[in-house]
């Protein structure tokens, strides 16, 4: 296992005096020790170093899945498998998880004495023609597992492309995707309750627990506190210490650009931060609910605007690490969540070791890639006001994400638009959010105001189009030119006006 | 229908097999036992269970960790080097610049199929004097890990002195450019002309009198078109891993295309006779043309040769990127004259390719299969190399045809719209077939244009509606069809029998899209075995004879020869075997579907193998050859689209793509090469480029921002698989890893003029191309 040089300032950092037991993780049922491991090291680094070289590395970005490992997480009374990249998985999150790679899953030993030369999903793989080169595969097993044991959401629509969904994060270059997704449509699900199944079986197993241990390096520490207090305590004690969520921006600074923090204070295991819950102001989201909890928890009633944007969130592999916290503090002006807590006019929870401060989204972004949170402070939750409607009218709620691909793409532009209805169907309140169009997730201030008061349709809404066509400079960049992004400023303006104008 | 006079009759294919509800469908012709069959690969298993050994998966004792300074500029001379820093790095081992490589010789060099510039390639590998393109290699680092070697790469120091650079074909071509060769004069037509520039060769290919002719049309359509550079996108990084040994011997270990070509190239970039390097081919994750070159391998040699350690490298993806060959950015003008009965009279087109920083492009097979679909008889077509300040390009699938097709398949799709006739119909009427003369002088041999288009005209896809579009959007379809010629080159296969009747067979090609499969099965239908019973691998340099790069759709049909050769080999030697257990004389033996007989008596292949130690001990059946019956193929592309108006975003909304196999020795890896293609057809067409920024670097190196397809932008592709056998082969085999993708392209551009009206002149067609082209931008 390779070991990294030291950066430079981190020999001052205290180390702590452990009390609780050394760190360790287990990969494919065998514990592996994290001691002395240089907390920068990724999960795919480490994996291989323990000889399981089905884990590949195709980017070191989380674009291209080969690396895709799954991992067991505690869901509803019991578990479940999600699939990560292991590229964006760092040694310092490590503590407690539970990690499997594609050697695992064969030969299987079931209960009837019998073995499985293949995993059912292997076969299905290797028989119909999903592997060509061969060096996606692995990671295309991961996903699919995942998938396999995963019982479809009762209740739930079905997804436009169920098997483009189980597959979009992972790439191959070989196969044209066909035989892969016959696999994924034939298998998605199929291991839900296989009896005799040792993988289906160990998901009634309670989880190890997630110990808050600090994985320390030679001179690098990531500290894991379970608490927010701690966490705060933390921070103000090393304030220089980078926090992380869930790795997958953090993630791409370290293992494609080789950055070195001196320290680092991981959250996974700050359980306060993972709720999500409902009171008399709002609705409050912990900053460390991930893409994949929240997407689970929202739908076409409750926050419909976010539930209209997340699937074209990332991939899976993202959706499940990602978290809503990381995405505010990322403060990319691309950030989809970021677009639409500004037009749901939420409010974020800061917590310094003072208290708790709340600021509103449309302060929170101070400059391109800045925000109000002080390097003594953690977000805590966003808060999302409720709606009022006044009587007889209604709330029209919208969003759309323009990209070049459908998924793991970054948004070229992003709306997100929360429009209030009189009875009458003249405008009361808008708000208009737009991300890829201003260094900062930015509303239409001016077009919102001359919204006000007009009827929400075509020609109603004229006037208040054409200072929105005004409103942004946006530039270019790899993903549009300008001249496309301001157009699309308008041209996302149009169409939500079409389809929300009829109630 | 209409057809050509003076075409031959079709040989009509005996059968048609459908599989997956009419998804992929054969048209077959002639029974086998083992051919056409659909058993799980070889390297199935190995694949999804992870356990297959690819490049970067090399362990040896002691190894070290390799990484490789590359330029920050995309054009400067080095004027100084000073790597005492980096060297005083604990853990560092060794460094090598150009200064550790032997003096190249600005000569061109034979590496068994197509030569090289020996200067051109050593400095490529390591930069001498001038750095071409960002990311052209400069130095090299071993050390205990891969974070040390990066570290000590930044602590190097290197002087530059920025030169002023060129970055796409216009520029380059233009009056006062600035020359990336200053010595290097312009060679037309094969004379030198003494100018210099940017333009390295003009070539030209002409039939009859094209400019004569164009006066008897009456119905002409031409255009200009552009395509941007691209990269083959395999997902395993680039890597090479090297040993040199005591005894001045050097094994390098490597994902490649071609491990001879590996040893040949890495043998003269260090100056070494073949004899002292081996080269040994790893499991390969994808390589498209893009893993044919050597960009690590001499690097890794020289690191190891310093640090007397086992060395290994592997790029990153943005190295990958930036430092690899991608497929050439094209500009090129096409025009047809056709009369108004639709018959194509004339045609002349000029293309110009990129070459990247040094010369050599894909021009030629462009030109070669321009208008190979086609019976023209005045054409003429000019080709152009022209240097940029970009990475030297590579092959990738098809070099060069796919940016020809864009254009030309434009244009003939607007011929017939000018002409008022079906796309595949006015196709048809003019159609190439065996005895059409190409471009470059022969006959078309046995070819299938004939065929496949009519499987396309006659396909449920391209008989059905469009269908409703979603509301905002418009919904086009379009048709085009392409052309490769495939090759042959050299092949070796050593066969060996074992006791219990099953057969070793050790091959020198490098398996990329299944050929381990498709070789062995046709040995098993020779010997008369089972697919499962021939154990194929893919073996080092010295353990093998000379064989050619996996690449030009080759491997199923000259290595399968050399399997088929190699078979009949072991057939004979057995033969005489079992006659010696009959107390017969050999000529009395026959042998039949894995039978030996004589009279009434008969004997399995795997019996008469238990009888090897008692009639004369083992056997093993060997080919070399170099076969030159390798036959070209077709294919067409028939897609629907649906544009978004307002966001510009096309998707794909069926694909269905017919080909020539010839033989598909194992269907479901034939369709697995279309369906691949397709895909990458896609990407290319809608989403992927080389994005520069105004300094000529590449602004997308992340695979987040180079945008290859998703599962999720890519349709169930419907396969066809036409079988007019080659007579070049004794079952049939054309290759088929190429034609696939030369005509994606121009179909995606077909069906969007068809939705929204407008010609698209330029790749990649992406949401901002399609609203300027609509005007709204
Ligand atoms: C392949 C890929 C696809 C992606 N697709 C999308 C996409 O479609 N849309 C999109 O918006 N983003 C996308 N992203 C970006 C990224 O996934 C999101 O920004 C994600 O929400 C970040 O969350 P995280 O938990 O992984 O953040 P981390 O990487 O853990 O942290 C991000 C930043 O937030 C800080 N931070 C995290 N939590 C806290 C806290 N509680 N208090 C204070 N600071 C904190 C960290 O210090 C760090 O600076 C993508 C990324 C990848 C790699
Ligand atoms: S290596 Fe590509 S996603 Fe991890
Ligand atoms: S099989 Fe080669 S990348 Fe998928």
């Amino acid at each position: 296992m390779s070991v990294r040089e030291a950066g430079a300032g981190s020999s001052a950092i205290p180390v702590r005096t452990r009390t609780a037991p050394p760190p360790s993780f287990t990969l494919n049922g065998t514990a592996v020790s994290l001691e002395g491991i240089d907390p920068h090291e990724t999960l795919l680094e480490l994996a291989r170093g323990q000889g399981y070289t089905s884990v590949k590395e195709g980017c070191a970005e989380g674009d291209c899945g080969a690396c895709t490992v799954a991992v067991r997480q505690t869901f509803a009374r019991g578990s479940t498998y999600r699939a990560v990249v292991s590229c964006l998985t760092l040694a310092g999150q490590l503590s407690g998880v539970e990690a499997w790679t594609a050697e695992a899953l064969s030969p299987a030993p079931l209960p009837d004495g019998t073995v499985e030369d293949l995993h059912p999903l292997q076969a299905a793989i290797a028989d119909g023609g999903g592997t060509q080169c061969g060096y996606c595969t692995p990671g295309f097993a991961m996903s699919l597992f995942a998938a396999y044991y995963t019982a479809p959401r009762p209740g739930a629509a079905p997804e436009g492309d169920p098997a483009g969904e189980v597959l979009a994060g992972n790439l191959c270059r070989c196969t044209g995707y066909r035989a892969l997704r016959e696999a994924a449509t034939a298998l998605a699900g199929a291991g839900v309750g296989r009896s005799g199944d040792p993988f289906w079986e160990r998901l009634a197993r309670p989880m190890p627990p997630h110990p808050s241990v600090s994985v320390e390096g030679r001179d690098v520490i990531a500290f894991r506190p379970s608490t927010i207090d701690e966490a705060i305590q933390l921070k103000i004690a090393h304030p220089e210490a980078r926090i992380v969520a869930g790795a997958t921006d953090v993630g791409v600074e370290v293992s494609r650009g080789g950055r070195r923090f001196p320290a680092f204070i991981m959250l996974g295991a700050v359980d306060q931060l993972r709720d999500i819950g409902r009171d008399d102001t709002g609705l409050r989201i912990g900053a460390g609910v991930t893409i994949a909890e929240l997407k689970v928890w929202v739908s076409p009633v409750t926050l419909p605007l976010v539930h209209r944007l997340l699937p074209w969130f990332g991939s899976r592999q993202i959706r499940n690490r990602a978290t809503v916290g990381g995405n505010l503090m990322t403060a990319s002006p691309v950030g989809d969540l970021s677009v639409a807590w500004l037009a749901l006019d939420a409010k974020a929870v800061v917590q310094a070791r003072t208290g708790t401060r709340t600021v509103p989204i449309s302060r929170f972004f101070t400059g391109y890639r800045q925000t109000v949170v002080g390097p003594n402070e953690l977000l805590m939750a966003v808060r999302v006001p409720p709606v009022v409607v006044p009587p007889g009218g209604r709330r029209v709620e919208w969003a759309h994400k323009v990209a070049r691909r459908d998924r793991v793409d970054i948004s070229t532009v992003v709306a997100a638009f929360t429009v209030t209805l009189n009875d009458r169907g003249v405008v009361t309140d808008a708000r208009l959010a737009y991300g890829g169009v201003a260094p900062v997730p930015a509303r239409a201030a001016r077009a919102e105001s001359a919204l006000v008061g007009a009827s929400w349709d075509a020609d109603g809404t004229a006037a208040a189009r054409a200072v929105l066509a005004t409103e942004f400079a946006p530039i270019d960049d790899v993903r549009a030119s300008v001249s496309y992004r301001a157009r699309l400023v308008t041209n996302l303006f149009d169409r939500c006006v079409a389809e929300t104008s009829a109630p | 229908m209409t057809t050509t006079a003076d075409r031959p009759a079709t040989s009509s294919p005996t059968r048609v097999i459908s599989i997956n509800d009419g998804a992929n469908i054969i048209v077959s012709h002639g029974d086998y036992a083992v051919i056409g069959t659909r058993p799980v690969r070889h390297d199935g298993v190995d694949k999804v269970t992870g356990r297959a050994v690819y490049g970067g998966d090399t362990r040896l004792n002691g190894l070290l960790f390799g990484k490789v300074l590359r330029s920050p500029h995309v054009h400067a001379r080095i004027v100084s080097i000073d790597t005492s820093k980096a060297r005083a790095v604990p853990g560092v081992h060794a460094i090598v610049t150009n200064a550790d490589l032997p003096t190249a010789e600005d000569r061109e060099v034979n590496l068994g199929e197509g030569g090289g510039n020996l200067k051109y390639m050593s400095d490529n590998v390591l930069a001498s004097d001038l750095v071409l393109y960002k990311g052209h290699a400069i130095a090299a680092v071993a050390a205990i890990n891969v974070h040390v070697a990066e570290a000590a790469c930044a602590l190097i120091e290197v002087e530059y002195e920025v030169l002023p650079a060129v970055h796409e074909i216009k520029a380059a071509i233009a009056e006062g450019a600035p020359l990336v060769h200053p010595s290097l004069t312009t060679k037309s037509l094969g004379k030198d002309t003494g100018v210099h520039s940017n333009i390295t060769n003009h070539a030209r290919l002409q039939i009859g009198d094209p400019d004569a002719a164009f006066a008897r049309a009456d119905v002409i359509a031409e255009g200009e078109f552009t395509t941007t550079m691209v990269h083959q996108g395999y997902i395993e990084p680039t890597n090479a891993t090297a040993m040199w040994y005591a005894d001045g011997k050097v094994t390098i270990w490597t994902s490649t295309q071609g491990s001879f070509a590996a040893r040949d190239s890495t043998a003269q970039i260090l100056g070494l006779p073949v004899s002292r390097v081996k080269a040994v081919p790893q499991e390969i994750g994808g390589g498209f043309g893009g893993k044919i070159n050597v960009y690590l391998e001499p690097v890794a040699a020289l690191l190891s040769r310093a640090s007397g350690r086992p060395v290994k490298l592997i790029m990153t993806r943005a190295e990958v990127f930036q430092a690899t060959g991608p497929a050439p950015g094209s500009y090129s003008k096409v025009k047809f004259g056709a009369t108004k009965d639709g018959r194509l009279v004339a045609a002349s087109a000029e293309i110009y390719m990129e070459s990247g920083a040094y010369p050599g492009s894909d021009t030629g097979a462009a030109m070669r299969c321009l208008y190979s679909p086609y019976k023209i008889d005045d054409m003429r077509v000019d080709g152009y190399d022209v240097l940029t300040n970009r990475p030297k390009t590579a092959p990738y699938r098809a070099p060069g045809a796919p940016q020809a097709a864009f254009a030309s398949e434009q244009v003939i799709d607007d011929l017939a719209r000018k002409l008022g006739m079906d796309p595949v119909e006015f196709r048809l009427l003019n159609a190439a077939h065996e005895g059409t003369r190409l471009v470059n002088g022969p006959l078309h041999k046995k070819v299938g244009g004939i065929e496949v288009l009519e499987q396309t005209k006659a396909h449920a896809h391209y008989q059905s509606d469009l269908g409703t579009p979603s509301p905002g959007t418009k919904r086009g379809r379009g048709v085009a069809i392409g052309y490769w010629f495939n090759i042959g080159l050299p092949s070796s296969v050593a066969i060996s029998v074992n006791a219990d009747g099953s057969v070793t067979l050790v091959e020198g090609s490098t398996d990329i899209g299944g050929s381990r499969a498709s070789i062995a099965m046709q040995a098993a239908e020779i010997l008369g075995v089972r697919a499962e019973d021939v154990r194929p691998s893919v073996v080092d340099t010295d353990s093998i004879g000379y064989t050619g790069v996996t690449g030009g759709s080759r491997t199923t049909y000259a290595t399968g020869l050399a399997a088929i050769e190699a078979a009949r080999h072991v057939i004979a030697q057995m033969t005489a075997r079992v006659a010696k257990v009959w107390s017969v004389s050999p000529d009395e033996v026959s042998h039949d579907h894995g039978a030996f007989r004589a009279g009434t008596r008969s004997m399995s292949f795997k019996d008469a193998a238990g009888h090897l130690d008692e009639t004369g001990g083992p056997i093993t059946g060997t080919a070399s050859l170099d076969p030159q019956g390798h036959g070209g193929a077709f294919a067409t592309v028939t897609c629907d689209v649906e544009i978004d108006v307002e966001t510009g975003k096309t998707q794909v909304l069926k694909w269905t793509i017919v080909q020539d196999a010839g033989k598909a020795i194992h269907p479901s890896y034939v369709e697995g090469q279309f369906q691949g293609a397709s895909a990458q057809g896609i990407g290319w067409a809608l989403s992927e480029e080389y994005f520069m920024n105004s300094k000529g670097e590449m602004t997308n190196t992340s695979l987040l921002d180079y945008r290859l397809p998703t599962a999720f932008d890519v349709p169930m592709i419907n396969t066809v698989i036409v079988e007019v056998p080659n007579p070049g082969h004794p079952f049939g085999v054309r290759g088929v890893g190429e034609a696939s993708i030369v005509p994606p392209m121009a179909a995606v551009a077909n069906a969007i003029r068809d939705a929204i009206g407008v010609r698209m002149h330029a790749l990649p067609m992406n949401p901002g191309a399609i609203l300027h082209a609509l005007g709204t931008i």
